[in-house]
């Protein structure tokens, strides 16, 4: 898993993705998989959720669910 | 005569539904909130038939709207596709654009949302895009209906074209007979194993010949103004301190014009139907018809479109808050509570809905894709304390509580303990679902908040108007047969007319007691409902209430607030004025004890049984509309009341 925190306003690219095939799969049709570029706009600690925009879309994932995804900054 | 099938085909909340209605001229939903369409529609545009279909994020996702699309499209090769793309997220939405032209079916690329591009300053050459697609590409905004002139005209000269493959060469296999493209295939074909290396691998394919071109071709696409908007307010409305000021004051706000807004309308209606009741009874000469007529069929009809202020003032402010885009950031503020319960942030507006009405509410689930929620959330919303139940309450409560003691009164922290409990049952009842039911639910679980926007008033009267008129349709029919049950209850009776009139003479010559009973309400004992209430009496007797109770708790089956009149005539009360009824129910003596039959334990016995008992109809019409089935009204049905009886059975028997 990436160790530190990606920052509100960053953007990265991602490099790995955990977890089964069916969250693979998920990920992919909302437009996440290796290679793809994501934005990150908020994480407040109160929702648990993480906002990004992917694609020209904002998608918010559950915080569990974005800390399986890896990711350089770019 | 029809001419070819056309679907319309696009990701959620891509604006395929608004630019369905502007080329059939029908009024479906439409709104700011993915997964808006959930069924298909169908309409004649130029001649040809036209498919709205439920939007799609990849031909291979399987949630239940869009597994309906895939497999329409995918058993459908002669048809045409028109396919819309947001402007503002394009790059995403030729992604599943490319899925569909690998399946080399002919198509049309509709760019929606031209004012958003041009307000933004996004500028897309089409040219361009025409080249990467190789099918006719239009810029269209389906909000004033610009570029559509054009777009209908292709409809009409069937101009699609079979636009360029993207990923096919990678389903390429050589068998006997040649080389076989297994492209088609692979989607159809649901028992072969999910390869998510060879899925990933044609995913950043599509995205690396998408991007080349888009680099070029759209200029401020990535993280463009109109995110960079929507973003500041963001800022604002999802902060931790200001997003939940925010929040907490629009609903205040939506709950409180529900009420507010609803009251005139509905005393206006109350009051029409009373007229058109007494009217009625005036003019139809004596007897059952007349009967019928004015105490079953116009006051059952009256029960159905009391509801429709309610109704479409909800409808009107969710559509606001839906078209707005701010509906999402809701369901994002509140998804970290409601996960405790197995609920999601999209439950908080059917559940906040509840309040004001269960029936629009349960309709509302539709707007959850995950199907254990939705039937998690249809299941434990009647809970909630509806504006039926209030006047049940208030009565009750003025009778047990006689001081009303201030701001900080028993009445009023009655009150507010009745509606937390309401709240506390539903959140329990939607966990213990979420956690037994056996419907397989989504495992991710994902949000997507789309731009603000300006609301489509146009689009929100229709959204209002439909569902009204499906409330009035599906809830009027069930509502209006178990309105003319009552009445054939309360009417006839097994004794005959010369009985009843000398048993009421007998009884008038031995009472002195103050509270005679009038000669209609010694009718309601001799009818079948008073039979049934007598015959109820030795189960609710432990729960502290006689055979009276039992009429206006048979009688309020129906709906809850009927518990009100049927008290009302059972105790032989002609006032319409509540303080005479409060009165009268405290003066009424308990035979067996010679005290007040309303007592402390009596009246907490009979709040709760209210709390929970799904005494309306029409509830259990719209949980059977939107569940398909009748189980799950007669599962609710009896649970609640087991509740109910549980509850009002402990409270009684401690208090007492």
């Amino acid at each position: 898993m990436t160790p530190s925190i990606l920052n509100t306003d960053e953007r990265a690219m991602i490099t790995y993705i955990h977890g089964d095939r069916e969250f693979k799969a998920y990920l992919l049709h909302n437009g996440l998989t290796i290679g793809s570029v994501i934005y990150k706009n908020y994480s407040p600690r109160y929702a648990s959720l993480t906002s990004i925009t992917v694609n020209g879309r904002m998608i918010s994932l559950r915080q569990t669910d974005f800390n399986k995804i890896d990711w350089v900054r770019i | 005569m029809v001419g070819k099938d056309i679907f319309l085909v696009g990701k959620p909340n891509s604006g395929k539904t608004s630019l369905f209605n502007r080329l059939t001229g029908m009024n479906q939903k439409v709104g700011n909130f993915a997964g808006v369409t959930v069924d298909i529609t169908t309409g004649v545009c130029k001649g040809q038939q036209l498919s709205d279909l439920p939007g799609l994020r990849s031909l291979r996702s399987m949630t239940p709207e869009e597994k309906i699309s895939r497999d329409l499209i995918l058993s459908n090769p002669e048809a045409a596709i028109l396919f819309v793309a947001s402007g503002t997220s394009l790059s995403d939405d030729l992604l599943l654009f490319s899925e569909i032209a690998d399946l080399q079916v002919p198509m049309i690329l509709a760019i929606n949302f031209k004012d958003e591009l041009s307000k933004n300053h996004i500028n897309i050459n089409i040219h361009q895009i025409k080249d990467l697609v190789g099918c006719p590409v239009l810029l269209i905004n389906a909000k004033d209906g610009s570029g559509l002139d054009e777009l209908k005209h292709f409809i009409e000269k069937s101009a699609h074209k079979v636009p360029s493959s993207f990923c096919r060469s990678l389903y390429e296999e050589v068998t006997e007979d040649g080389v076989e493209n297994t492209y088609r295939r692979s989607m159809i074909d649901k028992t072969l194993p999910v390869d998510i290396e060879l899925h990933e691998s044609e995913f950043l394919k599509r995205q690396k010949i998408i991007s080349s071109v888009i680099r070029t071709a759209v200029t401020k696409e990535e993280d463009s103004e109109h995110l960079g908007t929507s973003k500041k307010w963001d800022k604002v409305l999802l902060h931790p301190v200001w997003g939940l000021i925010v929040f907490l004051a629009v609903m205040y706000l939506v709950f409180q014009a529900v009420f507010a807004f609803s009251g005139i309308p509905m005393d206006w209606i109350d009051g029409a139907m009373s007229s058109l009741s007494s009217w009625a009874g005036e003019t139809i000469p004596d007897g059952w018809v007349q009967s019928l007529v004015a105490d079953a069929i116009i006051p059952g009809i009256g029960g159905v479109v009391i509801f429709i202020p309610q109704i479409a003032i909800l409808f009107f402010l969710l559509g606001v808050l839906e078209h707005t885009g701010y509906l999402s950031r809701i369901s994002y503020i509140s998804d970290n509570f409601l996960r405790r319960f197995g609920l999601s942030g999209k439950s908080i507006i059917p559940l906040m809905s509840s309040w004001a009405c269960a029936i629009p509410a349960i309709m509302s689930t539709r707007i959850l894709d995950d199907p254990k929620e939705r039937m998690a959330v249809i299941m434990a919303s009647p809970l909630m304390t509806c504006s039926a139940r209030l006047p049940v309450y208030t009565i009750l409560i003025s009778v047990i509580f006689p001081q009303e003691g201030g701001f900080f009164g028993a009445q009023g922290l009655m009150l507010l303990g009745l509606y937390l409990l309401g709240v506390v049952a539903t959140l329990v009842v939607a966990w213990y679902v979420t956690k037994r039911s056996k419907i397989k639910g989504n495992q991710y679980w994902s949000l997507e908040l789309p731009v603000y926007r300006m609301p489509n008033w146009r689009n929100i009267w229709t959204t209002v108007y439909q569902k009204t008129k499906s409330f009035v349709i599906e809830a009027g029919k069930v509502i209006f047969a178990i309105s003319i049950l009552l009445w054939l209850l309360a009417s006839f009776s097994p004794k005959s007319q010369q009985y009843k009139e000398q048993a009421y003479a007998e009884y008038k010559a031995t009472t002195t007691d103050a509270t005679l009973l009038t000669e209609e309400a010694f009718d309601v004992e001799y009818s079948y409902l008073g039979y049934l209430g007598k015959g109820i009496e030795p189960i609710i007797k432990p729960l502290g209430y006689d055979w009276k109770i039992g009429i206006a708790l048979i009688s309020s089956f129906a709906a809850r607030e009927v518990f009100v009149g049927t008290i009302s005539t059972v105790y032989s009360i002609g006032s319409e004025e509540d303080a005479t009824i409060v009165e009268r129910l405290r003066n009424e003596i308990n035979l067996d004890t010679g005290g007040p039959r309303y007592t402390l334990a009596t009246g907490i016995s009979l709040l709760l049984f209210y709390v929970f008992a799904l005494q309306c109809m029409s509830t259990l019409a719209i949980v059977k509309k939107e569940t398909g089935q009748w189980k799950y009204a007669l599962w609710q049905f009896v649970l609640f009341f087991a509740l109910a009886y549980v509850f009002a059975l402990a409270a009684f028997q401690f208090l007492k």
